[in-house]
């Protein structure tokens, strides 16, 4: 049922994630502008208005600043998540249908570790440097449950191969077989996304953290990539957990669609009505909550692999 | 085709605010103003377009806007606003100098031969950007980490108007605070002073100091603040909106059931609480008002404002004591060091120093 696709697929994947990215800013800034007071309907342009400004406006330059570092670590981050992507199955074919697709998807994730060090660390800000610091604190945080979460979903399939996991949901899904996993993969993915209660690495009481110090094109390549990788986590946790393309009446790719734009808005809603998770707590509960809890999901799944 | 000036026409600005003492009325006709037009706040003056300055002019204030405005990476547009009444005209004259695509051209021009000739004139240099490097020293842990000497404010978004607090940061730790004001002035608060109204009109009675309102209204002007920097940008908005709701009516609140709304969804958010619980704790021999840790001072403003609004209940509407402003500024320095930064910022919010209140000079003090 599964297979990759033909090569030209792969200009589809920035396209669907493009639109996916823009939905979600659009959804954010039209619930803002309800929070505001403001037509909701506005929301819906918002977005090409701020790129409109951030076009015009000229980039800067920083007296000391690592420029290669600084530059390519906001590159970086729509750049990883086209190629996180090229693993998530739309329907039943993808770009890539690696035999270790859940690892390669795990390991565009921490490609944003690197890209967002070098951001903050590349702004020779004080503030991009304490930007940068959160988001390794937070990456120390999320990522072990994070991979838990992943491993859970692999064991359930007995393959990485995501076309595989798709496969083994075809009586239950796993978002029903391994609730826990399920919602820690939701957790992180907003961790991963830096966005919403887990933005504080760019958050608002650093000045705009590892982003302080972008302008123009920089921060808009930076903010369209942030939303892009929002729209990946989400698409991936549609072949991961929510049994891919299955579903009655419409095809598989429409499915998906319908599935990821779901899970997009679900943490457009989290977002909009969480404030910021503070990182030096949270490190606690990620390591002494959500690790077991996941360790105790793969326990569970793997006693339910090994009796079926 | 000029697609810069079709780009320019379509965006919608970004004005980074920043409120000299004496300018809170300015900073509340801005916010509103902004907020309405559906423009954004910038959160540093590298994503600004506008640099709006609330409040009189004060010389060392101005050399440091001339800092931030040179930040500011154009097309730019600075604007000043000394009164309530005069903040949209002034946003609305800073709007079309961003349209003015020549002007904006020369400005950039020009910036780029200042800075070529800066260059040139610098020549070899030994630091990386001319810059000395970061001073090593021990840290709480024993471990020898650059200090970092950074000013908070007064160029800040979500800041006490005029406070500026200079710290030595190692990794995200505060090590030493000094308070130091910017611009003090005597003169009465905005929350305190009888309100810039029509003298015939109906508002004038309503809106004198110690109204229900009033003090509901800058309660919820503190909690927004808080809000903001506690990372709740939606909960912020809609206390802005509130709050301008509560100053503009002329009988009392007429958002009732939208404010509870709002009260009960920030007082029921777990996050919130998780966040502030046991952040810079105020034993009893400070004011009444700044008791307690972070959670229950924002605590105490949402009560503040639910007493004040609450119908048949409004006159018992208790006003923060004298004295509490500087109290809460002579608080700041302990307070924060050895705090992350970001409990830090939550600290000097929930403190919610009014720098208008505290008169004119203010000694520095050091932790």
């Amino acid at each position: 049922m599964s297979g990759a696709a033909p090569l030209w697929t792969v200009l589809l994947v920035p396209v669907l994630l493009f639109a996916f990215g823009y939905g979600a800013a659009a959804g954010t800034a039209a619930l803002r502008a309800r929070a505001a007071g403001t037509a909701p309907a506005a929301g819906l342009t918002a977005p090409a208005r701020e790129s409109a400004r951030l076009l015009v406006q000229r980039r800067r330059t920083i007296p000391g600043a690592d420029t290669l570092l600084w530059r390519l670590g906001g590159a970086l981050v729509p750049v990883a998540a086209v190629l996180a992507a090229l693993v998530v199955p739309l329907g039943s074919m993808a770009v890539g249908d690696l035999s270790v697709g859940v690892v390669w998807f795990n390991a565009m994730e921490v490609v944003l570790w690197a890209a967002l060090w070098m951001l903050g660390w590349g702004a020779d800000s004080a503030w991009g440097l304490v930007g940068g610091y959160r988001f390794l604190v937070q990456g120390l945080s999320y990522e072990l449950p994070h991979m838990f979460a992943l491993t859970a979903a692999a064991l359930g399939a007995g393959s990485l191969r995501v076309s595989d996991v798709v496969a083994a949901q075809e009586q239950v899904w796993f978002a029903v077989l391994m609730p826990a996993a399920f919602a820690v993969y939701l957790v992180s993915a907003l961790a991963m996304a830096f966005w919403g209660p887990f933005g504080t690495p760019v958050g608002r009481d650093l000045a705009g953290g590892a982003a302080a110090e972008l302008s123009g094109v920089d921060l808009l390549v930076l903010r369209a990539g942030r939303y892009v990788f929002l729209a990946v986590v989400a698409a991936m946790a549609v072949p991961l957990f929510l049994g891919g393309g299955a579903g009655p009446l419409l095809p598989g790719w429409a499915w998906t669609l319908v599935k990821t734009a779901g899970v997009v808005a679900l943490l457009v809603w989290l977002g909009h009505r969480l404030p910021a998770v503070r990182m030096d707590r949270f490190t606690e509960v990620g390591w002494v909550v959500l690790v077991p809890v996941t360790l105790l999901q793969v326990l569970v799944v793997a006693v339910f692999v090994l009796t079926r | 085709m000029d697609v810069t000036g079709w780009l320019l026409r379509r965006a919608a600005p970004c004005a980074f605010v920043v409120t000299a003492i004496g300018g809170t009325g300015a900073r509340l006709a801005v916010e509103r103003a902004v907020r309405e037009r559906g423009w954004r706040q910038a959160l540093a003056p590298a994503e600004a377009d506008l640099l709006v300055v609330c409040g009189p002019a004060d010389p060392e204030l101005d050399e440091m806007l001339d800092r931030v405005w040179g930040q500011m990476p154009g097309p730019r547009a600075r604007a000043r606003v000394p009164s309530p009444e005069r903040a949209v005209a002034a946003l609305e004259r800073a709007r079309a100098d961003l349209l003015d695509v020549a002007a904006q051209r020369r400005d950039a021009d020009e910036r780029d031969r200042a800075a070529r000739e800066r260059a040139e004139a610098a020549g070899e240099e030994h630091m990386p950007g001319g810059l000395p490097m970061a001073d090593r020293g021990e840290d709480r842990d024993g471990l020898a980490l650059d200090q970092l000497h950074l000013a908070l404010g007064p160029a800040l978004a979500d800041w006490p108007a005029g406070l500026s607090l200079r710290v030595v940061l190692q990794g995200d730790v505060v090590q030493e605070a000094r308070v130091h004001l910017v611009g003090a002035r005597k003169g009465p608060s905005f929350w305190d002073a009888p309100r810039d109204v029509p003298r015939d009109g109906p508002r004038a009675a309503e809106r004198s100091p110690g109204r229900p309102w009033t003090t509901a209204a800058s309660a919820l002007d503190a909690a927004q603040r808080l809000l903001s920097v506690a990372g709740w940008p939606a909960a912020a908005l809609t206390g802005r909106r509130l709050r301008d709701a509560l100053l503009e009516s002329d009988t009392g609140p007429g958002t009732g059931a939208e404010l509870r709304r709002w009260l009960r969804g920030v007082r029921r958010s777990r996050l919130l609480r998780w966040a502030t619980d046991g952040l810079g704790a105020v034993g009893d021999h400070a004011p009444e008002e700044l008791r307690g840790d972070v959670t229950d001072r924002w605590s105490r403003w949402l009560e503040r404002i639910e007493t004040a609004v609450e119908p048949g209940r409004s006159a018992s509407a208790p006003v923060p004591a004298p004295g509490t402003a500087r109290a809460a500024l002579d608080l700041v320095p302990e307070l924060v060091v050895g705090r992350e930064l970001a409990a830090a910022r939550l600290i000097v919010a929930s403190l919610d120093p009014d720098t208008e209140a505290v008169g004119a000079r203010v000694p520095e003090r050091d932790t």
